[in-house]
């Protein structure tokens, strides 16, 4: 679980960091079209879940975080703006 | 208790970054270069008949019966000596009227079409189009273009005028050729495609493909192997007819060649009109008068000067083919958009194509390049005659 922790970011930057090169491409050259091909289209859903599991799992660790710093109590931020 | 050391900021970053590359490098492969063959053999939706046959006339043919006719009355001539002076004079004093009447309209005609193509232009405001330069219009329009002729074919079928032609000097000099084509009936303008197979990437030589199909004259077609959307009538036989956002051209059996947009596009009555090919790359140069686009349906990176390549109409069976060498300074610079479209237009064309450019941008004749090409590349099909 750990070693995901580490890797889901990394793989979350590479996806975005693909897409930000298609998306440049695709200004540039819009007849290749790069991002709206059929194997784009299937990264872009890979991206879309490598994201979401990504902040779900940030979020988790977030909580986590916060809730041994308080000392176990869950309602110890609801006083947070 | 001691933690594992880890990675420097920087150094994360780099395998980030070398991972990107990594990553889109693969994807190109596999995307843009692995050949992907399909098992799309294609729905027929117009054959050449006889009732296509012979539908137009060539040039020399037209000049041919021409040429009798004159001979016939010259016979008739000899052997009416008796006519009067009078009469003669009468008859070639007509005969210059007629000329000089001819002549006038063909001035006409193209004062008309030079006053279209600098002020009349067609509004085309709905697509996301980059305006055409009015300044290298009227440059090119306005240009003292100089031609040598290449090569010339005439078989019972077609006739091809090869010319090289250059205007400009230095730096802005564009060096291009013509093809003004004429066929007998449209099933002679035919396309072959890379390995004879529809698909992804197959790509082969433009020399390979012409001699396969023992082509006299052969160029570069709309690569449509790089793209998976757009539509596809090569020969007759539609392999694909579902719309990207680039304009298209058609060649119907019936010798009109007509560009659209992609938004006034519909496919089902266009292909019910007989379609012989269609191509998908683009965008249309001229407004089907003669007149330049105000504006093209491209971006401003693919609109800088370029070689490239062209498809012209000018009559049902009558073509023009125009490859515009470039990346060569000195001896051509290649063209924009906008140039291109003006060349189209001076050539006498009423609509006109951009296909694939850069280094797909080849003419060939009997198997030996015409134009000099930016390298050359492997392409997915060609346009051609012969065979």
């Amino acid at each position: 679980m750990k070693r995901l922790a580490r890797i889901l970011p990394h793989a979350t930057i590479v996806m975005v960091g693909m897409f930000i090169f298609f998306w440049v491409l695709d200004i540039l050259n819009p007849t290749m079209n790069f991002i709206n091909r059929k194997a784009s289209n299937k990264l872009m859903i890979i991206m879309l879940v490598l994201s979401m599991v990504t902040a779900i799992m940030d979020i988790y660790h977030e909580r986590k975080y916060d809730r041994l710093k308080n000392g176990g109590d869950d309602n110890s931020d609801q006083g947070r703006p | 208790m001691k933690g594992k050391k880890r990675m420097p900021v920087w150094a994360m970053a780099l395998n980030d970054a070398l991972l990107i590359s990594a990553a889109v490098g693969t994807f190109m492969l596999f995307d843009y270069v692995m050949p992907q063959s399909s098992d799309n053999k294609g729905t027929v939706v117009a054959t050449a008949d006889s009732g296509t046959q012979n539908s137009f006339k060539l040039p020399t043919a037209e000049k041919k019966s021409e040429e009798k006719e004159r001979s016939a009355e010259k016979q008739a001539d000899d052997t009416e000596e008796d006519v009067s002076a009078a009469a003669e004079t009468g008859s070639s004093a007509d005969s210059v009227a007629e000329e000089s009447e001819a002549e006038s309209k063909t001035e006409k005609k193209k004062k008309e079409h030079h006053e279209h193509t600098s002020e009349n232009w067609f509004d085309n405001t709905d697509t996301d189009e980059y305006e055409a330069d009015e300044g290298l219009v009227n440059t090119v329009l306005n240009a003292q273009v100089y031609s040598e002729q290449v090569q010339y074919y005439e078989s019972d079928d077609a006739v091809i005028d090869i010319q090289k032609k250059w205007f400009g000097e230095d730096k802005d000099k564009i060096t291009y050729f013509t093809a003004d084509i004429y066929v007998t009936s449209v099933d002679v303008l035919k396309t072959a495609l890379a390995e004879d197979t529809y698909g992804k990437n197959i790509k082969d030589s433009i020399f390979n493909m012409a001699e396969q199909h023992g082509a006299v004259f052969a160029v570069n077609g709309d690569f449509y192997g790089n793209s998976e959307e757009g539509i596809v009538v090569r020969n007759g036989i539609k392999y694909r007819d579902d719309l990207n956002d680039v304009d298209i051209c058609v060649l119907f059996m019936n010798g009109e060649m007509k560009t659209y947009t992609y938004e006034e596009f519909d496919t089902e009555a266009v292909l019910a009109q007989g379609v012989w090919q269609a191509w998908c790359f683009g965008p249309m140069l001229l407004d089907g008068n003669g007149g330049v686009l105000e504006k093209f349906n491209t971006t401003t990176y693919l609109n800088s000067a370029n070689p490239r390549t062209a498809i012209g109409y000018i009559a049902p069976g009558h073509y023009k083919i125009v490859t515009v060498d470039g990346r060569d300074e000195g001896y051509s610079k290649g063209a924009t958009l906008s140039e291109l479209a003006a060349i189209m237009a001076d050539e006498g064309c009423l609509s006109a194509y951009n296909l694939d450019g850069g280094c797909s941008a080849m003419m060939i004749y009997e198997g030996e390049l015409v134009n000099v090409p930016d390298k050359g590349r492997n392409i997915s099909d060609i346009i051609y005659i012969g065979g």
